[in-house]
């Protein structure tokens, strides 16, 4: 279809299409396509010549063309006033199409027609669907009507029915050109009002002359200046020059392009004489058309470049640089292609060069056009009839009408765009695209004219103030300007165009808001739809991560919402009320950080009567709500009973794993994931769970949300109980932690925009105490703020439930699915946008459907919260105990027996029911073992002890585990358990607790089976009784007996019964050194008189009865057989009752180690064989006696067991017979010879050599009580008071001792000085190790 | 005395700094016409009329597409005068980081010179706040600092 802002529009023919004889629409549409699709120019060749024609025979140039268009649309009557001026405005043929019928008169019709468009000068008629048969004998019929057999089979057809039409056409137009012969032509003045008319143009001039940036205001004073010529002559000349424009403009319709282009070079001569602009401007601007078809057509011509020089102030110098090839790169590529298309441009030049040739001599003062390409001739031509048609402005009678005015720089820039666009060859396709107002594929800058200058052109129009233009041509033009801008490939300003037509459009929208039909809603919300791509606001915030960053650092929201906004007018005008609505939603989805607060609020009340509305009118409109982020949080809420719970394979994993803590750290160990479920997560079918969510409100309104239930996934079905959703008390840091908030999009910082978060001032008294005390299912969430919520809800299967999120509906908003959101995504953005436009999306219903699936996935991470729901639980509660009060007082290591009673309260059975217990001493110990551990504090007994405490002390005792066990297999529903327990008093006591770990245990389903426990507190004070205060172990010889009763006289204890036993020992020929005597000190702490027990079962049993006042401590004695070294094995190491890993302690050496060793498997030889118990005096209580606290020494320990080597002593007097000893000592004769026989017996494992020392001292001196009084004689050497037959020291034997084997030395001796004497003797083994050894019991002798 | 709108618009179309200023010069000359029902102007205040006011941004983006096609034929960082629309004149400066600076004005103003000034002593600005190694491209420039100095810069060139 052929544009109305073609460049060469001037010479197009309008032909109105009108139907007649009922012609239906769909059958007139097809008739208009036909005539479209076939005929768009008619040869002037193909026309009947005729002769007869003064003016138009087509005969006198057949290579011309009539360029017909098709309109369906009447005539319009603004413009009749210019058809004087500009005849290509009229409608010059009106053409019936209609479909044939026999009866049909079309003479009645077309008569019909003349009278109904009297404008124009001929009426025709075609009719369509004639039979084939029918069509030639027809045809010849009437001149004025045709028929057509409606196929498209004859292609040629409808052709030769135009190239009669045009026949007519010609015939017609003729006899009205003739009529303009002798009429004086007018300038055209508006009918209505000339002063509008004249107003934009005169507002325009303002404009130009203040700006002065307009590049044609230049001064021709030499040409404008009145000449001196007749006024009678000028009027004449006027005449004439309006006379042959307004040929030209005839014999361009008609498609003879020489004689148009001859016309409009008189014409401007004519009426450049007499200053006529107005015209003479429109000649230009004809012959500019003129030169382009005889182009296109590739006719000759000649421009006379002496008349149009002057006219078109080219002078010799800017001829040169229009036509200079160096200086015009384009022009000499013109050049060199005009060998090739030697029609186009060559017979310009030859020509001249023919008739006019001496003014291609460069001498001459006029320059020649004819050398000129074509766009740059073209551009000069136009310009100035630009210029001419702003000079008219000056005289208002012959003043230059604005639409005129407009429309012709549109021509010209339209002529120039396809300059541009045009490969700059300018091949006979470029001329028919510009002609034919197609688009070239490829836009390369090889074309004719800068963008700039183009826009330079487009500038001149908003000089012009197109407001007052009426609405239709102010449309026009708008459109026009924003293909133009799409064609030049500028799309912001197209947009700014397609916005400034929006702007235009809104008032007369108002006026007609009730007669717009759905095609024209449909096409504002398209071009709304580009212009939101075009202005970003299709990107995507609320669910693309990229689109968010993006946005928030690159966007322009002030024109955006400015854009919205005005967007929201057009709705408001157009009375579009679902248009409004998702105007509304995506302003709050995605601008609602930039809003100010009251737009925000405003933005919800217009939603809000919206919907209202739309309910009243029944429209069902519906909007999803604005922030798909709205739930933060959703947190499952613990319940107490829920802790209980165990899964049962957790559970009886628990047993060994909590062994394995002490063990050390195996890396290579696999943990076994067993916890399949966690604790946490566990909620029971059908009891009330809760959970807790957080909910934000980015707006400044508070949101109110009516509805809310769970979400779920997969086939565990939750039931939400509405009734019990209450709001958590927010706290202050709640309120102000909306920093976290997801915005749709995040804060842009451009200044000015940036909204400051007001103080939420959201906790007024009237809404808080409503949405908290509230149990009703209304939840607000305050404005700028985040609100938590408990939702309570109910699981109706067993099984895993998944919480994928909420449904809710809030406000006016349809109920609607929120995921929870985790965290949001950023996503880095690209630095360049591309502005190429692949589609038009429709943003409005894109961030619509965005919201109701709420698709986030991209934007921010959601969670899903998995619960596991598992089957009813038995539950076992205490119901009696014998234990008043839970509280008892015992006495250490005091014994108490009570019972307790359970009842399983719940419908399920238990079948599965454990004991533990614990107590409050057990955790400082455990942690005094493990700081140990860590930092090497205790040495390996030590800990001993500790694990002792902790394992193997057992502070309570089933008493009737067998009787349980055998009664009780399973508990059922309502049933009772009693349990007796003994419980023993430890120091430190003071809360302990029975544990009992049941379940329903399902063998089947060992991982869905879990395990209670139910605690029951005993709270225990214990009070000391009778404690160990000391002990110590004293060695015992025969000749004890005597010390001890001296020492001891003064404390009974039970001596008396030691002695007894020591002197049985005597009696019975026992070794007295064969046993020590162990002694302890125990004390009564308690308040009452305690009676003790101690007893050591060894071979011989010892016991004492006795009893202890309190507070007072008293010593026993305990005579204890001493030990042979090979009867324990003291190299064992410590053992560890934990299975602790061994650390050797490298700051004990190996002696001490192996002291300690022997001293605890020593302290452990005698805690085995001694035992002690206490009773009160009434019997009451009865206990026993915590013996651990035994400590041994070194010292103890060298007592109680025997040397590896033994020394003993005998003496013989000289006839070998072994003499007696008289109680303790020897009694011996002075000067008489005796031998001391030395027994060494090796008891050790290897064999040994050493020296023998003896070591014989007078004893007088050791027991002398006065040493200084000593007499002169006591203080000789003892080499004169005993003589030795040999020496003293020697080497026991050559030959090494060997295990168990026994040596006899002996030594003579004779005792000269009377005294006592003692005589020790001292083994130094040098091999295998050195040692000393001593003889046990010194040898006392008494020499008389 | 006209107004003036000036936006540095980062490499997305993104506005990164905006201001609307008046000359501060001719205030006397002008202010004498004026009728006495208006308020005598205060100087540096831009009196852009409501609904041209509005169009501003619309208009800067628009002669985005301009720079765009300018910026390939001249080698020069300021673009001059490049757009028009109603009497509203448009000078642009382009940095080197395609950075564009918008200078939107009304009337009368030749002074290209002075604009050109303007532009240089603004792109400096402007490479210093670039230098902040806490700036990031594209960013809106926020700091009150480069706010005082573009007003400084605005009141000795225009």
């Amino acid at each position: 279809m052929s544009d109305k802002y073609n460049f060469i529009a001037p010479a197009i023919v309008k032909v109105l299409v009108v139907p007649i004889n009922n012609c239906t629409k769909a059958n007139f549409t097809r008739y208009l396509q036909l005539l479209h699709s076939n005929v768009s120019e008619v040869r002037l060749l193909d026309i009947t010549p005729n002769s007869d024609l003064s003016h138009f025979n087509p005969a006198s140039f057949p290579n011309g063309r009539i360029f017909i268009e098709f309109t369906t649309t009447t005539i319009d009557q603004e413009s009749i006033f210019l058809h004087d001026f500009e005849p290509f405005r009229k409608t010059f043929i009106v053409i019936a199409v209609g479909t044939y019928s026999e009866e049909l008169n079309a003479q009645q019709h077309l008569d019909a027609i003349k009278t109904r468009f009297p404008t124009t000068i001929m009426a025709n008629s075609i009719m369509f669907d004639t039979p084939s048969v029918q069509v030639e004998s027809l045809n010849k019929l009437n001149p004025d009507v045709f028929y057509h057999d409606g196929t498209t089979n004859k292609l040629t057809a409808l052709e030769t029915i135009f190239c009669d039409i045009c026949g007519n056409f010609l015939n017609e137009l003729d006899s009205y050109a003739s009529s303009f012969a002798n009429i004086t032509l007018r300038s055209p003045v508006s009918i209505t009002d000339s002063h509008v008319l004249t107003k934009a143009i005169n507002k325009a001039q303002k404009r130009i002359s203040l700006g002065g940036s307009t590049s044609f205001k230049v001064s021709f004073n030499g040409n404008s200046a009145p000449t001196s010529m007749e006024t009678k002559s000028k009027t004449h000349l006027r005449h004439l020059g309006r006379q042959r424009k307004l040929m030209g403009n005839f014999y361009l319709l008609s498609g003879k392009y020489h004689d148009a282009l001859q016309s409009f070079i008189e014409g401007l001569q004519a009426l450049r004489k007499c200053d006529d602009y107005l015209w003479l401007a429109s000649a230009l601007e004809g012959m500019a058309v003129s030169i382009v078809l005889l182009q296109f057509i590739g006719s000759q011509y000649t421009l006379p470049s002496q008349i149009l020089c002057p006219i078109l102030q080219v002078t010799k110098s800017k001829m040169n640089s229009l036509s200079d090839p160096t200086l015009s790169p384009r022009k000499s590529s013109i050049d060199s292609q005009s060998s090739k298309i030697t029609t186009n441009l060559s017979p310009r030049t030859s020509f001249s060069g023919a008739t006019n040739g001496f003014t291609l001599n460069s001498l001459t003062s006029t320059p020649d056009l004819n050398t000129v390409a074509l766009p740059e001739l073209l551009n000069v031509v136009m310009s100035r009839a630009l210029s001419f048609y702003d000079l008219s402005t000056n005289d208002f009678e012959d003043m230059v009408p604005d639409i005129v005015y407009v429309e012709s720089i549109l021509r010209n820039i339209r002529l120039m765009i396809g300059f541009h666009l045009s490969n700059g060859e300018m091949a006979s396709t470029d001329l028919e695209n510009i002609i034919r107002g197609k688009k070239t594929e490829s836009a390369t800058y090889q074309g004719y004219f800068y963008r700039s200058d183009i826009l330079a052109e487009i500038d001149k129009i908003f000089q012009l103030q197109l407001v007052d233009l009426p609405i239709i041509d102010q449309c026009r033009i708008y459109s026009v300007l924003a293909s133009m801008y799409s064609d030049l490939g500028m799309m912001r300003k197209r947009a700014f165009i397609l916005r400034t037509l929006l702007v235009g459009l809104l008032p007369d929208l108002e006026k007609q808001s009730s007669t717009t039909t759905p095609g024209q809603i449909q096409s504002i919300r398209e071009i709304v739809d580009f212009l939101f791509v075009l202005y970003g606001i299709n990107s995507e915030p609320e669910v693309s991560a990229e689109a968010a960053s993006f946005q928030s650092q690159s966007n322009w929201p002030a024109l955006q919402i400015q854009f919205l906004k005005l967007c929201m007018k057009i709705g408001e005008n157009i009375n579009d009320k679902e248009f409004l609505l998702k105007l509304c939603t995506l302003l709050l989805t995605r601008y609602t950080h930039n809003l100010p607060e009251d737009d925000q609020i405003r933005l919800k009340e217009k939603v809000e009567s919206l919907i209202f509305q739309s309910t009243i009118d029944k429209l069902s409109l519906s909007v999803p709500y604005w922030d798909p982020f709205m739930v933060r949080r959703a947190k499952f809420v613990n319940s107490k009973q829920r802790d209980e719970l165990i899964p049962f394979n957790e559970y009886l994993e628990n047993g060994v794993s909590q062994e394995s803590t002490d063990s050390f750290f195996d890396p290579y160990q696999k943990t076994v994931e067993v916890s399949v479920f966690e604790k946490d997560k566990l909620l029971i079918k059908d009891d009330v769970n809760h959970l807790k969510i957080t909910l934000q409100n980015p707006f400044a309104f508070e949101i109110e949300i009516n509805d809310l239930e769970i979400a779920t996934e997969g086939d565990v079905q939750v039931e939400t109980i509405k009734s019990l959703i209450r709001a958590i008390n927010p706290s202050p840091s709640q309120q102000q932690s909306l920093n976290n908030t997801i915005r749709a999009s995040s804060m842009t910082k451009v200044r000015g925009l940036t909204k400051k978060a007001s103080p939420v001032n959201s906790t007024s008294p009237n809404n808080f105490s409503s949405s908290s005390s509230q149990t009703s299912s209304v939840m607000v969430v305050p404005p700028n703020s985040t609100e938590q919520f408990l939702v309570a809800f109910r699981a109706l299967h067993v099984g895993q439930l998944k919480i994928i999120g909420f449904r809710a509906s809030i406000g006016p908003c349809k109920p609607q699915f929120f995921p929870i959101v985790d965290k949001e995504l950023y996503a880095k953005s690209v630095k360049i946008t591309d502005h190429s436009i692949s589609e038009v999306p429709n943003t409005l219903d894109k961030v619509i459907a965005n919201l109701k699936n709420a698709s986030i996935e991209s934007r921010a991470t959601t969670r899903k919260l998995v619960l596991n729901v598992i089957s009813r639980q038995p539950t076992l509660t205490l119901t009696d105990t014998s234990v008043t009060n839970g509280w008892i007082m015992l006495l250490d290591g005091e014994k108490f027996d009570f019972s307790i009673r359970l009842t399983n309260h719940s419908p399920v059975t238990i079948n599965y029911l454990s004991f533990s217990f614990w107590d409050s001493t057990i955790e400082p110990l455990n942690n005094k073992l493990n700081s140990a551990g860590v930092q090497n504090t205790l040495d390996a007994a030590e800990m001993y002890e500790i694990e002792w405490a902790l394992v193997k002390f057992k502070p309570f005792r089933i008493v009737n585990k067998d009787e349980i066990a055998e009664k009780y297999k399973t508990i059922g529903p309502g049933d009772d358990i009693e349990i007796d327990y003994e419980v023993t008093g430890r120091k430190g006591m003071d809360l302990s607790k029975i544990i009992l770990d049941y379940a329903h245990k399902n063998s089947d389903d060992i991982p869905n089976s879990f395990v209670k426990h139910i605690h029951i507190p005993l709270n225990i004070s214990v009070m000391p009784a009778i404690e160990v205060v000391g002990c110590d172990i004293l060695p015992l010889f025969a000749s004890s007996l005597q010390g001890l009763d001296v020492t001891y006289q003064h404390n009974p204890g039970n001596l008396n019964q030691v002695l007894q036993f020591i002197s049985g020992l005597i009696e019975s020929k026992k070794d007295v050194s064969d046993y020590c005597l162990f002694i302890i000190d125990l004390r009564n702490s308690w308040t009452d008189k305690l009676r003790i027990n101690l007893k050591y079962s060894d071979s011989v049993e010892f016991e004492i009865n006795d009893s202890i006042v309190p507070d007072k401590t008293s010593r026993f004695l305990i005579p204890i057989k001493r030990i042979k070294p090979n009867e324990i094995d003291f190299t064992k190491p410590i053992p560890s009752l934990r299975n602790r890993q061994f650390v050797k302690n490298y700051n004990l050496t190996e002696e001490a180690e192996k002291l300690m060793q022997k001293l605890f498997w020593l302290r452990d030889h005698i805690l085995l064989k001694l035992s002690g118990s206490w009773s009160g005096s009434d019997d009451a209580r009865h206990g026993t006696i915590d013996l651990r606290p035994l400590r041994l020494t070194a010292k103890n320990s060298s007592i109680l067991v025997y040397d590896n080597i033994l020394i003993n002593h005998s003496i013989c007097d000289e006839s070998d017979t072994p003499l007696e000893k008289q109680g303790t000592q020897y009694c011996l004769q002075a000067d008489e010879f005796y031998i001391l026989k030395t027994t060494i017996v090796n008891n050790s494992e290897s064999p040994i050599t050493g020296i023998i020392r003896h070591l014989p001292i007078p004893r007088s001196i050791t027991s002398s009580i006065h040493p200084t009084s000593v007499s002169f004689k006591a203080q000789l050497s003892i080499d004169r008071k005993i003589l030795f037959n040999g020496v003293l020291q020697n080497k026991i034997s050559d030959v090494p001792l060997q295990p168990g084997a026994k040596l006899e030395l002996e030594l003579s001796f004779v005792i000269i000085e009377r005294g006592e004497f003692e005589w020790a003797t001292v083994l130094e083994v040098l091999a295998p190790e050195s040692a000393h050894y001593v003889g046990h019991e010194p040898t006392y002798i008494m020499a008389i | 005395m006209s107004s003036y709108y000036l936006a540095i618009i980062g490499t997305r179309d993104n506005p990164i700094y905006e201001l609307e200023f008046a000359s501060f010069k001719n205030t006397t000359i002008l202010s004498s016409p004026s009728t006495p029902n208006t308020p005598p102007p205060i100087p540096g205040k831009a009196r852009f009329a409501p609904n041209v006011k509005e169009l501003l941004p619309f208009i800067a983006n628009s002669s985005l597409d301009l720079i765009e096609d300018a910026q390939f034929t001249s080698n020069q960082l300021n673009l001059g005068k490049i757009d028009t629309f109603y009497g509203i004149s448009i000078n642009a400066f382009i940095t080197p980081g395609n950075i564009k600076f918008v200078l939107c004005y009304d009337g009368n103003v030749k002074e290209e010179n002075s604009i050109r000034s303007f532009f240089n002593e603004i792109n400096e600005l402007y490479v210093k706040t670039l230098l902040n190694p806490f700036y990031a491209v594209n960013d809106a420039i926020i700091s009150p600092e480069f706010d005082l100095k573009v007003k400084q810069l605005a009141r000795k060139y225009l």
